[in-house]
């Protein structure tokens, strides 16, 4: 049973936020949203890029930055109460980071009030893009966390495991993102019930959810339409060695409108590419290692397609409440 | 929000209204690819009976947007469904033979029922052959049959892929043409299947499957096809 919805009292904001999740772990998450945030500062943006993989923090190895002094545990611990102090500087101008490495064992489960502190003040971090790198699972902290965002990014690998995690992971997340719905309009939620894939409501997909929510309550009908439409996503394509894996992210894509009900874009695919593990054992980011490279051409290219207007004009539901 | 029964054949197809027919059939044949039984966009998320039920629409989309006659009529019913015309009438008003091109073949007889052909019977017990599907046992007399045949409908070729032991599912799953196709194809249902330019791709294909000669298998389905539907 997931926790109960409070209801956030968040700051609006004109940031971009970026979050990047997909269920499975291993998929190239970090190195991801590490080379967005590069590539963004490269371009003349201020950019901070926050290590929510709690637990399993690793932001900084992929920036190429030694373990700060100051982490998200001393956030949690109350030894500092302004996330700002937990900013640390790259070697690219433009470009903070705040790392959750080193923290206590447990890390990951946070309380619903550390969730709650620290989802109010990720909006209030400096710089005109706020990335979020997010960890493996469908924890319900994460969910909130990539929910947050207003370019929600899943990540995935052409392999049976990675795919199967993804769809799950839009599932837990357009599910919750249904319940803070609820929350918002003050509605008796169902979501926990339909979580169950045996429920006996004949709700399997988000479609039927939302059908099903709409019915109880009409008098909302069209509101939250309206709402679901908000909800889409960005599909990336990690370690493409075929065509045909390639075409899959087109295919992920377009099951996911017509069986789920969800529009998600598909911004692009990154090649496996040797110089990605080269680059992480020498520590040193790959935009910065081989500038010139294939893939560092891919990312800028995703870069624009996201940055860009098309594709959403979703605002976030936490923030709006 | 729609359900895949809600949604229109281009939402189907995931094509604007304004496609061109060939960006429909470049849609349609991305779609076949993204819902057959091995796609791993389909992993964990659905079964093989959902996959083929979206794949039934998919293929009931195309039959329509396909054909300009089906989808003016389409278009001008607000996206509302119509009853798909089937049998030779449709066929006739469907397929503007008059403009197709097509090879140029020496004209064969053409029976009013097809050739008769005996059920074959294994004759020399372990002599085998095989196809990419699997191995089945040689019948030196059908095998002649084939041979000699000038008149290949889809009774014919029905019988001999179940000599060659080839279901229609691994028919359908190595050449991606659906399965109601298929059945058309081997049904001899010409109102069903699509324009002859694509059903001679779909014969090629078929032919190759089972080791057939797809010129000789091709040309003579086509004059058939175009003989029944001229009467």
């Amino acid at each position: 049973m997931s926790q109960p919805v409070k209801k956030l009292d968040l700051p609006r904001s004109q940031k971009k936020i970026w979050a990047i999740g997909g269920g499975k772990g291993g998929i190239g998450k970090s190195f991801i949203i590490s080379s967005f945030a590069l590539s963004l500062a490269r371009s003349g943006k201020t950019v901070t890029v926050v290590d929510l993989d709690l637990g399993s923090a690793n932001l900084h190895t992929c920036l190429g930055a030694e373990i700060p002094k100051k982490t998200l545990g001393d956030f949690f611990h109350g030894r500092c109460t302004n996330l700002s102090e937990l900013l640390t500087p790259t070697s690219v101008p433009g470009l903070a980071f705040i790392s959750g490495a080193n923290d206590a064992l447990g890390a990951a489960n946070i309380t619903d009030e550390a969730q709650s502190r620290l989802l109010k003040e990720l909006t209030t971090l400096p710089g005109e893009y706020l990335l979020i790198d997010l960890g493996a699972g469908t924890h319900q902290s994460t969910l909130d966390f990539f929910l947050l965002a207003n370019r929600p990014i899943i990540g995935v690998t052409p392999e049976p495991t990675s795919i199967e995690n993804a769809y799950r992971f839009i599932k837990a997340a357009y599910f919750r993102w249904i319940k803070n719905l609820e929350a918002q309009y003050g509605l008796k939620s169902v979501v926990d019930e339909a979580m169950d894939q045996k429920n006996n409501m004949g709700i399997k997909t988000p479609n039927d959810l939302i059908k099903h929510v709409i019915s109880k309550n009409p008098q909302h009908a069209d509101a939250l339409k309206k709402e679901v439409e908000k909800f889409n996503l960005f599909l990336i394509m990690n370690q493409i060695r075929t065509k045909n894996d390639v075409d899959t992210g087109s295919a992920i894509a377009s099951v996911c409108k017509k069986y789920f009900g969800i529009d998600v874009q598909y911004v692009g695919y990154l090649d496996y590419d040797n110089a990605v593990w080269q680059s992480v054992r020498k520590r040193r980011p790959l935009l910065l290692e081989h500038p010139f490279s294939n893939l560092v051409q891919s990312f800028a290219h995703m870069v624009k397609v996201l940055d860009s207007d098309e594709g959403s004009t979703r605002t976030n539901i936490l923030r709006a409440a | 929000m729609k359900d895949l029964r809600e949604q229109t054949y281009y939402e189907l197809l995931d094509i604007e209204p304004s496609a061109t027919q060939e960006e429909i059939l470049k849609a349609y044949n991305k779609a076949r690819i993204t819902y057959s039984s091995n796609s791993p966009a389909l992993y964990s998320l659905m079964n093989k009976e959902e996959a083929q039920e979206i794949l039934k629409l998919i293929d009931e989309a195309y039959s329509v947007l396909s054909n300009h006659a089906r989808r003016k009529q389409y278009d001008e019913n607000d996206q509302v469904d119509i009853p798909l015309p089937s049998g030779t009438e449709m066929a006739a008003q469907s397929f503007p033979y008059a403009t197709i091109s097509t090879p140029q073949t020496p004209p064969v007889s053409m029976p009013a029922i097809p050739p008769s052909v005996t059920t074959p019977k294994p004759v020399e017990a372990g002599v085998t052959a095989t196809t990419r599907f699997g191995s089945y046992k040689k019948d030196a007399s059908f095998e002649n049959e084939i041979k000699n045949a000038e008149l290949f409908d889809g009774t014919f070729l029905q019988k001999i892929r179940l000599y060659k032991n080839v279901t229609l599912d691994q028919l359908s799953d190595s050449t991606k043409i659906s399965r109601s196709y298929l059945d058309a194809l081997e049904g001899n249902e010409y109102g069903s299947l699509p324009a002859p330019v694509f059903v001679r791709g779909f014969l090629v294909q078929y032919a190759k499957c089972l080791g057939l000669d797809e010129n000789r298998i091709a040309q003579s389905y086509m004059k058939l096809m175009k003989e029944k539907i001229k009467r």
